[in-house]
């Protein structure tokens, strides 16, 4: 079943790519909301790894605690800068915005 | 499979390096492979125990001293054994001495099974807790040079990845300390200590049981437990702890069935291996009490009188063991991060795990006789055990005594869980037991192999 399924990669390629194209765009040091489209914290866990020593907190677009997980975040980390996948983008009030090559959206969020 | 050279030359330098460490505590030069995987072991435990103090007196140095105190280890290493003469024909006790069918039927499962894992292992990426636990961990400490209160700012928002502070440090170190040497730190390159440990579970569970049944028999545990999925494939393989902790257990335990390692000194290798047991999972501190309470009991009902050994002259092993234990203790106090995986531990609680025993009893017991998961491994092993108990004395009635509370305290810990009771059961107990299984595959291959090895004897 390991074999068969298991992930031949921890972190998928097309995430780090799209993990440096934001490290490059948003100045050093900013903390950073990410919404994720995905059911589970993993794929939040690989961006917070991906962008350390920045800051990361985490929202799951699809989840009842969606709103909960952002005001949280907000109250914490006053981030300004998000990044959503495409999926889920839609759910935030976007002051700026752009779809990065990778296909993740990027911009900051009115408060 | 070219971009794991390196880390695996680096692995292979830090279990050297770990070695020479372990070897010096106990001063005792590694004459054979089973010599070898415990010295490295202890050095490895005795490092990772230091981590947390290291941290404390030199901050963000504490990764480098921790690497330099690994060199200065694999330099004494070399330097002793350079000198010395390295005992080829001890060394070689690994192998067959001689070519015996049945002692090759026994040996090929565990071969095979050595090679499927590091096939999987160096295949798969890492599995869940393999990466958002103990990966990571490795990771911030090859970044940060140190053990944090806190994992990262505002860890705790989701994912409750807070908690992962309190996990013990041998893993992350080991896999840091492979980074440093290698210049980077990546998430897919951390498989070669994963693969020196599946090799260590395996020795370590022959050695116990060659020094119980003889060589075949230790065949025939070593094939029990790489036979078992949870130990060869899966989570194993996906960079979780469990399987590691089982070799610093199985190592352990062959330690302690060296009637030489029994002596009451602060050189002999359990009390250091205990230490090393505590700093694998958070399950070792519980099992290292299990094993001593197990050991006095069994001591306290001896019957026979002539091996009874005087309690305070193990003085020197309550003070490393209970220094590691106060360590821990003092770590967790520091982190102050509540895990809220259990409750408090109050009346309530108790009354709480008294509705939920039935449950706790019927799920933990539908895991251990689940025939794709185990066979009828862990029913075996608690039947022998069980006999043992009633008609065995001394070392081999701790074993079972030991087998049957670890699994009895791996099942009650869910009396007080703050999940559901079947999908904390069927997430955590199967790697739980796991942890224990180089301990049943030795109880089952010493409850079996002597009837039946006497027997077979007699007939040759």
């Amino acid at each position: 079943m390991s074999f068969r399924f298991g992930p031949r990669a921890t972190i998928p390629g097309k995430v780090e790519v799209a993990a440096h194209q934001v490290d490059r765009m948003v100045p050093p040091g900013e903390p950073i909301l990410y919404v994720t489209a995905g059911k589970d914290t993993w794929i939040c866990g690989i961006w917070q790894r991906l962008l350390y020593q920045r800051t990361v907190a985490c929202a799951r677009g699809e989840s009842p605690r969606f709103q909960q997980d952002v005001r949280d975040a907000e109250a914490r980390l006053h981030p300004r800068w998000v990044v959503a996948d495409p999926q889920v983008a839609g759910k935030l009030r976007w002051e700026t915005r752009a779809t990065l090559p990778s296909g993740v959206v990027l911009g900051t969020c009115a408060p | 499979m070219i971009r794991i050279i390196g880390p695996t030359l680096a692995a292979a330098a830090l279990t050297i390096g770990f070695a020479g460490i372990g070897e010096s505590l106990t001063g005792r030069r590694a004459h054979s492979l089973g010599d070898l995987n415990r010295a490295f072991l202890i050095g490895g435990g005795v490092l990772a125990a230091a981590l947390f103090p290291a941290s404390l007196l030199f901050g963000g140095r504490a990764l480098g001293v921790e690497l330099g105190a690994a060199g200065a280890g694999f330099l004494v290493f070399w330097v002793r054994h350079l000198l010395g003469s390295f005992n080829v024909r001890g060394a070689m006790k690994w192998l067959p001495s001689r070519v015996e069918p049945l002692t090759l039927l026994l040996a090929a499962p565990t071969i095979v099974m050595m090679v499927i894992f590091a096939v999987l292992n160096l295949r798969t990426g890492l599995l869940w807790d393999g990466f958002q636990i103990w990966a990571t961990k490795g990771f911030l400490l090859f970044h940060d040079g140190a053990l944090h209160a806190e994992l990262w700012n505002a860890s705790d928002l989701i994912g409750r990845a807070g908690r992962i502070v309190n996990y013990p440090s041998l893993i992350p170190l080991f896999e840091a300390l492979q980074a440093r040497l290698t210049g980077h730190f990546v998430f897919d390159q951390v498989s070669p200590v994963f693969q020196i440990f599946h090799v260590s579970l395996i020795m370590g569970t022959w050695e116990a049981a060659r020094r119980l049944t003889g060589r075949t028999g230790a065949w025939f545990a070593s094939s029990l437990v790489a036979l078992l999925p949870e130990i060869s494939t899966g989570t194993a393989a996906g960079g979780y702890a469990d399987m590691p902790q089982a070799a610093v257990i199985a190592a352990a335990l062959a330690a302690a069935a060296d009637p030489h390692e029994r002596r009451a000194s602060w050189r002999a290798q359990v009390p250091w291996l205990c230490v090393a047991v505590m700093t694998v999972k958070s399950e070792g501190t519980l099992l290292v009490v299990v094993a001593v309470t197990m050991a006095l009991l069994v001591m306290l009902t001896q019957r026979r009188g002539r091996d009874r050994l005087p309690l305070r002259s193990f003085v020197p092993w309550v003070g490393i063991v209970g220094s590691a234990f106060a360590l821990r203790i003092v770590h967790l106090a520091w982190n102050h991060h509540h895990d809220d995986l259990f409750v408090t531990l109050n009346g309530a609680a108790f009354i709480r795990a008294l509705h939920r025993f039935p449950e706790v009893v019927g799920a933990c017991s539908r895991v251990l006789a689940d025939p794709r998961l185990w066979g009828v491994f862990w029913l075996a092993v608690l039947a022998v055990a069980a006999r043992s108990l009633i008609h065995d004395d001394g070392f081999e009635r701790w074993l079972s005594a030991f087998v049957i509370a670890d699994v009895l305290v791996f099942s009650a810990v869910f009396l007080f869980s703050t999940w559901p009771v079947a999908l904390h059961v069927s997430q955590a107990y199967s790697r739980l037991l796991a942890q224990v299984a180089p301990v049943g595959a030795v109880t089952l291959t010493v409850g079996l192999w002597r009837p039946l090895g006497a027997q077979w004897h007699a007939e040759q």
